[in-house]
């Protein structure tokens, strides 16, 4: 899982993502000082049989603004980075890359919240 | 997996079957649901149950902060966050965002947990019926032969396959079983875990559905 963690941020650094962010994409929960929009990532589960891993990885993105132009940007970015991304040095030999399965918008208390869910096949020896 | 259906089948009886299979299912996805929910007054616990619709079953959380634990979401005190002109009245103050609290997923780990175990049981009961029908031709064809010669040895080998088959069911389930696995006694379905979408109604409650 590391490898799979390690991957994610390095593909986020210095991407366009990154800059619409403002390098705020943390994995697990995002720092309490954070300006927004920010972004958190992790893990929802994962199974594994002989030779697949399947994972289930949730991006959450965050905005306060007023209205929804500014976090539907920055969804935009992040489906452009990671739809069918191939992640290198993820599984043995490799993985099937990031297939996006699901995504929604709701606004919760005046914070607009994009959920984006990817599903990932990690192959195994 | 492929099915060779031979003579007259009524559809009512398949379509028993399907549904009591979606069932079994739901109910299975609602019990590893609620034993992976965080319980704090038992209350998103107990909201968890199945509900029958036009379609199939829905595993539903139907508590109001069964989405904010399932997703996650930002911390906003003094209130909902509001702007001047939007929402905000006269003397009301708007409240502040001061963090994201992190999301306890149970729903959907639940799905690809059942899911993962059907397959086991998929994989489980038709190989091992296929290994033990072999087993017991070759078994019983040997004992029919040596006893009454060859017509002996090909009633025996088709009671040996039949009875080998049999056991060989019983031995997959057992060990799908020890895997962890639902057997149902007829062929198991397989749930697509990306396939089944957890979906957030209005409410904050959440649902999943079998296909």
């Amino acid at each position: 899982m590391r490898a799979l963690f390690e991957a994610i941020q390095s593909r986020f650094t210095g991407s366009s993502l990154d800059t619409a962010l403002g390098g705020r994409l943390a994995m697990g929960q995002g720092r309490q000082e954070w300006a927004m929009p920010f972004g958190v990532y992790f893990l929802v589960g994962n199974v594994a049989d002989q030779l697949m891993e399947h994972c289930s990885i949730q991006f959450s993105l965050f905005d306060d603004a007023p209205s929804a132009g500014r976090i539907c940007d920055a969804y935009a970015v992040l489906t452009a980075l990671f739809d069918n991304c191939d992640l290198p040095g993820v599984g043995n030999p490799g993985n099937l890359g990031m297939e996006r399965s699901f995504s929604q918008l709701i606004r919760d208390e005046g914070v607009w919240h994009y959920i984006v869910e990817y599903s990932l096949l990690i192959e195994r020896k | 997996m492929s099915a060779v259906f031979s003579g007259d089948f009524d559809l009512s009886q398949v379509k028993q079957g399907l549904d009591s299979h979606l069932l079994a299912t739901a109910n299975q996805i609602a019990v590893e649901a609620r034993r992976r929910c965080p319980v704090k007054t038992g209350q998103l616990r107990d909201s968890i149950g199945v509900v029958k619709t036009r379609r199939g079953y829905q595993v539903v959380a139907a508590s109001p902060h069964a989405a904010p634990v399932e997703f996650g979401h930002a911390q906003v005190t003094g209130g909902a966050l509001k702007v001047s002109g939007r929402g905000l009245k006269r003397g009301e103050t708007s409240g502040h965002v001061v963090g994201h609290v992190p999301p306890h997923p149970f729903m959907r780990p639940a799905v690809m947990a059942v899911a993962s175990r059907q397959t086991i049981a998929e994989y489980a009961l038709p190989s091992s019926s296929e290994i033990g029908g072999s087993l017991g031709a070759l078994l019983g064809g040997a004992i029919g032969e040596f006893l009454l010669g060859p017509v002996g040895g090909t009633i025996g080998a088709k009671g040996g396959r039949h009875l080998g088959k049999k056991y060989g069911v019983r031995a997959g389930q057992a060990a799908a079983n020890a895997a962890g696995g639902i057997v149902a006694d007829h062929v198991p379905q397989f749930l697509d875990p990306a396939g089944t979408k957890a979906e957030q109604g209005r409410s904050g409650a959440i649902s999943v559905e079998p296909k």
